[in-house]
């Protein structure tokens, strides 16, 4: 048996994977960035692949051994590899997506089920303390003020911050007492969580009883959401949305006395739209009440961040000063801003090529 | 010594066991484990574990030991391994430790 890990895949590591996912009924993903596959060839070649694992970012997937192969440690093998990489990246949470079937398994490799939906999906976390040191994080940082009202939360990403995002901060904040912003914490967005966190402090330094959150791992990000081994979209959505309230209801809510929770309306969205109607059924069982926002609307059209983007690359800032604020703007046109035009640009010729082929 | 970050030693293999050390100030050592023989020694292994931490005067640490049946010399030596990563040191005197 031979060991190989992969920083870099090739077409045929790939297929290698795919070879050993198949066998348990499991997809693979493109988010991949480190794999370890274990083959059984007698003369120590890459040949006859029986068993693997990978991870993206913080989040190990696609763990599999075929069926002939089960029971003699080789998951151990490949959790062990992982851990170790990972560790060696000094990541600092480590989680996995898994079937609730399979918990007791992975409760032996060290890991804790921290939100069990029903019998769909399980997020566990190889620090049992995890999402309870957040939770206390959260706490110290608390916030209060004079005003009548309820304790509120809203969750945004803000690729970049617009008058869109302020306009609903500005209304929230004024039916709370405290309003807390969570900002999706996701590597994906084209705007880094830092620049997009420091656009919405600096566009709502006035509103006096907002504090603004970066949301870490608990909040999930539907960009890092695996989905390998969930069969439809629908029940993907479904479990996403889910497994995002279940975290946010029975454990964030609580840390901050969270009351009510605001969301933007999303008419052109389904999927968003699906989302906020699967908050509104589950975040009353837990005495949370949902509250939907109206967009913001500019030239009879709601205002977006995707447009700011698009402008961006245009470099038409004259369009992009009609929708959004001006700390927004003078950071769009700072030298520090223009890398992040490269990436933008990077991605949209990269989705065309998608598209074409 | 002073847990800085989080540390870990082993495997998940038969017979081995596999640490993780992490900062647990001011709330002292507290200890985490699972072991499949829990029952036969469970008590065994604590002692293994928080005499080890005295010798290396770790006063604050959240240990997790996750045991597929290790001697106490390999609990041992995983422990050391695992507290010296989580306090960045890089080289360690096992003679001291003896």
């Amino acid at each position: 048996m031979i060991e190989r890990m992969i920083r870099n895949h090739t077409a045929q590591t790939i297929q290698d994977c795919r070879e050993v996912l198949e066998t348990q009924n499991i997809r693979w993903e493109s988010d991949i960035t480190y794999s370890i596959i274990i083959y059984n060839s007698i003369d120590d070649s890459y040949t006859n692949p029986i068993a693997t694992g990978s991870f993206s970012g913080s989040v190990i997937k696609c763990v599999a051994v075929t069926p002939l192969f089960e029971g003699v440690g080789l998951a151990q093998r490949i959790i062990t590899l992982l851990l170790e990489e990972l560790y060696e990246r000094e990541t600092e949470h480590i989680f996995l997506f898994t079937r609730p079937k399979n918990i007791q398994s992975f409760r032996e490799l060290g890991f804790h089920p921290t939100a069990v939906v029903d019998d769909t999906i399980t997020l566990m976390e190889q620090n049992q303390r995890g999402l309870q040191n957040f939770c206390e994080g959260l706490k110290k940082q608390a916030i209060t003020s004079d005003r009548k009202g309820p304790v509120s939360c809203l969750v945004m990403n803000c690729n970049p911050f617009t008058n869109g995002h302020r306009y609903i901060i500005e209304q929230a904040s004024e039916k709370s007492s405290v309003l807390y912003v969570f900002i999706v914490t996701e590597d994906s967005s084209e705007f880094p969580t830092d620049v997009r966190i420091e656009l919405i402090r600096k566009g709502t330094q006035d509103l006096k009883n907002v504090k603004i959150f970066e949301g870490g791992e608990y909040i999930i990000s539907r960009n890092t959401f695996p989905t390998y081994f969930l069969k439809s979209q629908k029940i993907i959505d479904q479990a996403y949305a889910q497994l995002d309230a279940l975290i946010f209801a029975e454990h964030i809510a609580p840390a901050l006395g969270i009351e009510k929770r605001f969301v933007g309306n999303e008419p052109f969205c389904p999927v968003t739209d699906n989302y906020n109607t699967q908050l509104a059924q589950i975040l009353p069982q837990y005495g949370i009440t949902l509250e939907v926002i109206d967009r913001l609307e500019y030239e009879h059209s709601a205002v977006s961040a995707s447009e700011v983007r698009r402008l961006f690359v245009q470099q038409d800032y004259g369009q992009i000063a009609k929708i959004v604020p001006e700390t927004t703007l003078s950071f769009l046109r700072s030298d520090r801003a223009q890398y992040i035009r490269e990436i933008i640009q990077r991605r949209s010729s990269k989705r065309d090529e998608e598209i074409k082929s | 010594m002073k847990i800085v970050k989080t540390g870990t030693a082993g495997t998940l293999e038969s017979s081995d066991v596999m640490i993780t050390v992490r900062s647990n100030e001011p709330h002292g050592i507290e200890i985490a484990l699972n072991s499949i023989v829990e029952k036969q020694f469970g008590k065994q292994i604590h002692a293994v574990i928080r005499k080890t931490l005295e010798y290396l005067k770790v006063k604050d640490a959240y240990i997790e030991v996750q045991d597929k049946g290790a001697l106490d010399c390999a609990i041992e030596a995983r422990l050391i391994t695992a507290v010296y990563r989580a306090a960045g040191i890089k080289k360690i005197n096992w003679e001291v430790i003896e």
